[in-house]
């Protein structure tokens, strides 16, 4: 088992060390995000209190939206000669499903954080109270994307239409978490603190998704490594 | 065979099939109006045996995924992708319907807020994706390969759709024919029971031309030149 996360702690640092040289993610893809967290207040016109409301809903669906494109940013696995060199050192293709998972999510949780200061800054979204469950819902919701990100990166490569295809994949997978990690921001929030039961439910079903992604992610690596040949 | 025959066997089902239709919707128009829905209430022969056909389309979907793993035969991912089609068909119909029936009775189309429409409509998503991922794959073994690795992930939402009126208290009622008894009148149940198995057949006629069709779509194409026009594949290497 030291050997298996070993080999994914390895690839994870490099998969992080090829987004660093290309700048993908920080430098491309977080700048697209500011970009669309700035429009939509534009868009919304001078109404601050439908700005505030709308403040938490459009972090979630930039960080979604955005979010995937990190996923499959230039990695390890998307060359030939580097998927071949890499399957004959002999490495895990499970290990190497969990290394990229950890090294989108490091990069996700990067955006996330960004992306969440940027909101609160420009839309003064109501007061999070209970903040140890909205940040927990923060990681459940990080984890699953990754997970489900890369599961599909991992299923459209090679592909002519691979940036197209791939978000219309993700993006109902991804839905559930869309969903349970804007409630748990609704139920975090001043008005609905009185309510803290339904955070829970909303965690677990984060949860639940989460360890579905894992472990479709996990028992299909062999297969997948199979079919890219 | 030749592409435009039909066996007798399937002959046979397509008038079955037509019949038992036939009287379905005879008994759905002619049972008693429900108290308080009135005649919206017919819908339900229409929309629960299309949620129905979903389930169980995405349920053979799964299963001829996981054969075309086990023993990569192409028919099986005929199968599979078949399925998956009559699936997202009845699945839109659901909707359709569901939405139909929605407005006059709850007043709104679609609730975004119910468990158990939000997760239909995810569901319908996933498996158009599932569909576009065979449509753009390079060649018929590598979208097999991957499809069926989706196609079985998928599947984990059929239960979880199934049972989200169970485990969310949403808008949508929960089952109304449940192992302990029925909240419906007899009459109601009986042309319910009719419809659910018109519609079976029915998904039995459409998987069985549909994978007629695939079949010699695929012989089409594995008959096409692939080097020039020197270079023909082999007959039935499609069918390996």
């Amino acid at each position: 088992m030291t050997g298996f996360w070993l080999q994914a702690r390895v690839l994870a640092r490099n998969e992080l060390l090829v987004d660093r040289r290309g700048g993908e993610t920080f430098g491309l893809v977080l700048p697209f995000a500011v970009a669309a967290l700035i429009m939509i207040p534009l868009a919304v016109g001078i109404d601050q209190p439908m700005i505030s409301r709308l403040g938490l809903p459009a972090f979630w669906v930039v960080t979604l939206l955005f979010g995937m494109q990190i996923a499959w940013h230039q990695t390890t696995s998307t060359d030939r000669a580097v998927r071949d060199q890499v399957r004959l050192s002999g490495l895990d293709p499970a290990a190497g499903f969990v290394g990229r998972a950890m090294a989108n999510l490091t990069l996700l949780v990067g955006f996330m954080s960004a992306s969440l200061v940027l909101t609160l800054l420009l839309y003064s979204p109501a007061t999070i109270e209970n903040w140890p469950g909205f940040t927990a819902a923060l990681v459940l919701f990080a984890i699953g994307l990754s997970v489900i990100s890369t599961l599909i990166a991992d299923l459209t490569l090679g592909l002519s239409v691979r940036a197209g295809l791939a978000p219309l994949l993700v993006a109902p997978l991804a839905l559930p978490l869309l969903f349970a990690g804007s409630r748990v921001a609704e139920l975090s929030s001043e008005a609905a603190i009185s309510r803290p039961g339904g955070i829970l439910a909303w965690l677990l079903v984060l949860v639940l998704v989460d360890l579905i992604g894992v472990i479709a992610g996990v028992l299909s690596a062999r297969p997948l490594e199979e079919t890219l040949g | 065979m030749k592409p435009d025959h039909v066996p007798m066997k399937l002959k046979l089902l397509y008038a079955v099939t037509a019949l038992v239709v036939i009287s379905g919707a005879v008994l759905a128009v002619s049972t008693p109006p429900e108290a308080v829905q009135r005649t919206y209430a017919r819908i339900l022969h229409l929309h629960v045996p299309s949620a129905w056909l979903a389930f169980l389309a995405f349920g053979v979907t799964a299963l001829g995924s996981v054969m075309w793993r086990l023993r990569r035969r192409f028919v099986w991912d005929r199968l599979a992708a078949s399925s998956a089609e009559i699936g997202v068909l009845f699945t839109g119909l659901a909707i359709a319907t569901g939405a139909i029936w929605g407005r006059p009775v709850w007043g709104v189309f679609f609730d975004w807020g119910d468990a158990r429409m939000a997760s239909t409509a995810v569901m319908f998503l996933v498996y158009l994706g599932y569909l576009a991922l065979r449509r753009y794959s390079p060649s018929p073994e590598v979208a097999a390969d991957r499809a069926s690795i989706l196609g079985i992930v998928a599947v984990i939402q059929v239960p979880l759709v199934y049972f989200s009126v169970n485990l969310f208290r949403t808008l949508h009622q929960t089952q109304s024919i449940r192992p302990d008894g029925s909240t419906m009148d007899p009459s109601m149940v009986a042309a319910l029971l009719v419809n659910l198995a018109a519609f079976t057949l029915l998904y039995v006629s459409f998987l069985a031309a549909r994978m007629i069709i695939a079949r010699e779509e695929a012989r089409l194409v594995a008959a096409l030149p692939v080097a020039g026009a020197a270079v023909i594949s082999p007959p039935g290497l499609s069918d390996a």
